[in-house]
């Protein structure tokens, strides 16, 4: 079952989504199972990476590793924030714990998933993640 | 037999002397021998009226052999040889007849009113000085043989039904020698001078000392055995001055002087063995802790290992979950894309292949070659396994009952199949080490089958709940609070491995038997 539809009056199939991941098949694995969800991808091997990246306006989502060397997810996350890009952001590991949870939602994190990704969790937390932004969704979908 | 000799290293009774001990047991008796020919000449001189100090040394003898008796009973605890058993037994027996024979002996205890026979005393100093030289000769030839003593529900039972035979003895011994005075043979002709019969008390004695030094010399083994040579060299010097350098009558400063002589040396052997006791416990002590602190460390570098592989497995686990679910949603598009989809597929194998390679690596990083199988004796293999707990089993006090039949030819992986023996076996002493009311007992049976072998290990520990019995195999599953919960787990998936079976039943009445089978080659196939 692919979702098949708007978001906030823009295709999903247009909703750009950054994946941070340092381990090369975790990150290939993760950005396949995105396109196939029907989304946009754009891969960045470390957070220091996307920070820099010229196209960083533009993502409307970003699903990040947790554990990371250098720069880990949740300190992209505040980076970010702290700069003024809210973009949505989506924190995946491999060893989550639940005192985490309630801790990184209430930073802002709008969701907090476990490896292996599950296609249909991932799926409504990209979509809800976007559909409660009130960031770069609508901005973005002009310039489009 | 270097291997026997190196276990127990903490005992006295298989701990090997030093060069120091040597040289302290060579000078207590070069000094006892001095002392000796310094006193020879003045031997016969008589000091009448010296019977009061009777009771005093008495006294000293008794509470010297008494310690040293309990010395050994608790040895015995530990070492559990009858050798050791019988040691202890001669020193409680000597003690014990040092109270009948200084209350007998002429004008100690006139006021009380014990004027007993002539020959009672002479009698029980008879009794007291032979059966010690018996106890003696017994030790040093049964000390070699491993007879451990496994009749016997416990030590503590040994000790006190031995302690209780002992004293029976000395009072039946005494009130037979007090009732029956007139029918002993006349070892005296007055309450000073012996008769001619005495002689032979001494000259056995001589005779069982120095068979018993004899065999000391030639099998010297432990530290015990060299303080038992100086204490039979005592005793020779002792009998030399009191039976023949003091004419054998009583009172004499020979007399004395064997007596005091003895006394101090059995003083001196006493707080040697007491302080090597106490020597050997602080270093068994060390050896604990530092073997703790190893297996602390170990477990630490364990649990760092295991996490290490677990993540290196989890991370192409979880892409290959992530990439078969990417390639489920190519195929269920409208129009499945199967280009899309195959990719994904070739990233599964690809992530498949990075895990094998992870425990590959994880092999070759403990360097043996598990598959490497030889033909081999189970039995030989089991016996190799049972020598190297048997120091561990003793100090835990369980014994260990095989029953292995002839010979059994299977082709293994040796030191795996060592590995799960001696994971049965550690289990089965874990499990009974809680069992106080009951002697704890590990039976190892074996034998073939129909192109199989059978080996059972059974304990009579309290068992495995049955709610539990089918999660034991399980990997970190443990009903020790130490357990890593790792070792069933293992001795299956090897068991397995090599075409066998591994289960747990009960033992009735008490305890859990573990079972074990392999498949069995030709006997012929065993590599001489």
């Amino acid at each position: 079952m692919i979702f098949r539809g708007f978001v906030r009056g823009q295709r999903v199939g247009d909703l750009l989504i950054a994946i941070v991941d340092d381990d090369e098949s975790a990150r290939d694995a993760t950005v396949d199972l995105v396109k196939a969800l029907g989304f946009a991808a754009a891969e960045f091997d470390s957070a220091a990476t996307l920070l820099g990246s010229e196209d960083l306006h533009k993502m409307d989502c970003l699903i990040t590793d947790v554990r990371m060397p250098g720069m880990g997810g949740f300190e992209l996350h505040r980076e970010l924030a702290a700069s003024g890009f809210t973009i949505p952001t989506i924190l995946m590991t491999a060893y989550p714990e639940d005192r985490i949870r309630p801790q990184a939602l209430g930073e802002g994190i709008k969701c907090y998933i476990a490896k292996p990704l599950e296609a249909d969790e991932l799926l409504s937390c990209i979509l809800s993640a976007v559909d409660h932004s009130e960031g770069p969704v609508g901005k973005g979908s002009q310039g489009r | 037999m270097i291997e026997a000799q190196g276990q127990h290293p903490f005992l006295l009774s298989t701990a090997l002397p030093n060069r120091s001990q040597r040289r302290l047991a060579v000078g207590i008796v070069a000094a006892l021998m001095a002392a000796m020919l310094l006193s020879a000449p003045f031997a016969r001189l008589d000091l009448p009226g010296t019977e009061i100090l009777i009771p005093a040394y008495a006294a000293a003898a008794l509470l010297i052999e008494l310690l040293t008796s309990a010395l050994l009973f608790a040895l015995f605890s530990i070492d559990r040889s009858r050798a050791i058993l019988i040691l202890a037994t001669g020193y409680l027996l000597s003690g014990l007849l040092t109270i009948p024979w200084a209350l007998s002996f002429p004008g100690v205890f006139t006021t009380l009113g014990l004027e007993p026979n002539l020959q009672t005393t002479a009698g029980i100093a008879a009794a007291r000085r032979l059966g010690f030289a018996l106890s003696i000769l017994a030790f040093t030839l049964m000390k070699d043989k491993k007879n451990w003593d496994q009749s016997w529900k416990s030590s503590g039972h040994a000790i006190v039904g031995w302690i209780a035979l002992v004293a029976t003895l000395t009072s039946v011994l005494t009130l037979a020698l007090v009732l029956r005075a007139e029918n002993l043979p006349a070892f005296m002709l007055n309450t000073r001078e012996v008769a001619p019969l005495w002689h032979v008390v001494p000259a056995a004695s001589v005779g069982i000392y120095l068979t018993s030094l004899a065999v000391l010399w030639t099998r010297l083994r432990s530290t015990l055995d060299l303080w038992l040579m100086v204490v039979l060299g005592t005793l020779l010097i002792e009998i030399l001055l009191i039976s023949y350098l003091g004419g054998a009558t009583r009172l004499s400063v020979g007399w004395w002087a064997g007596r005091l002589f003895g006394l101090a040396s059995a003083s001196v052997v006493l707080l040697v063995l007491l302080s090597e006791t106490t020597a050997l416990h602080a270093q068994l002590v060390r050896s604990i802790r530092s073997e703790r602190l190893a297996r602390e460390s170990r477990l630490t570098a364990m649990e760092a290992l295991s996490a290490s592989i677990a993540h290196e497995i989890n991370q192409p686990l979880a892409s290959m979950v992530t990439n078969a679910s990417a390639g489920l949603r190519w195929l269920d598009n409208d129009v499945p894309r199967v280009g899309e989809a195959r990719s994904a597929l070739e990233r599964v194998v690809r992530d498949g292949h990075r895990a094998r390679d992870v425990v590959n690596g994880i092999r070759n990083l403990f360097g043996t070659d598990t598959r490497e199988r030889v033909p081999i004796d189970l039995n030989r293999l089991i016996e190799g396994v049972l020598l190297r707990a048997e120091e561990e089993t003793r100090l835990r006090r369980v014994s260990i009952q095989t029953h292995l039949e002839g010979a059994l030819p299977v082709t293994v992986n040796p030191m795996q199949m060592e590995q799960v023996i001696l994971n049965l076996i550690a289990n089965a002493v874990d499990a009974l080490s809680s069992v106080t009311d009951r002697p704890r007992i590990i039976k190892v049976r074996s034998r073939s089958g129909e192109g199989e072998v059978l080996v059972t290990v059974e304990d009579n520990g309290l068992g495995i709940a049955s709610d539990l019995r089918h999660r034991i195999f399980d990997p970190f599953f443990s009903t020790k609070p130490e357990g890593m919960g790792m070792g069933l787990m293992f001795s299956r998936s090897i068991i397995e491995d090599h075409g066998g079976r591994l289960w747990v039943a009960d033992n009735i009445p008490h305890g859990a038997v573990f079972h074990l089978t392999l498949p069995c080659n030709a006997v012929s196939d065993i590599r001489r």
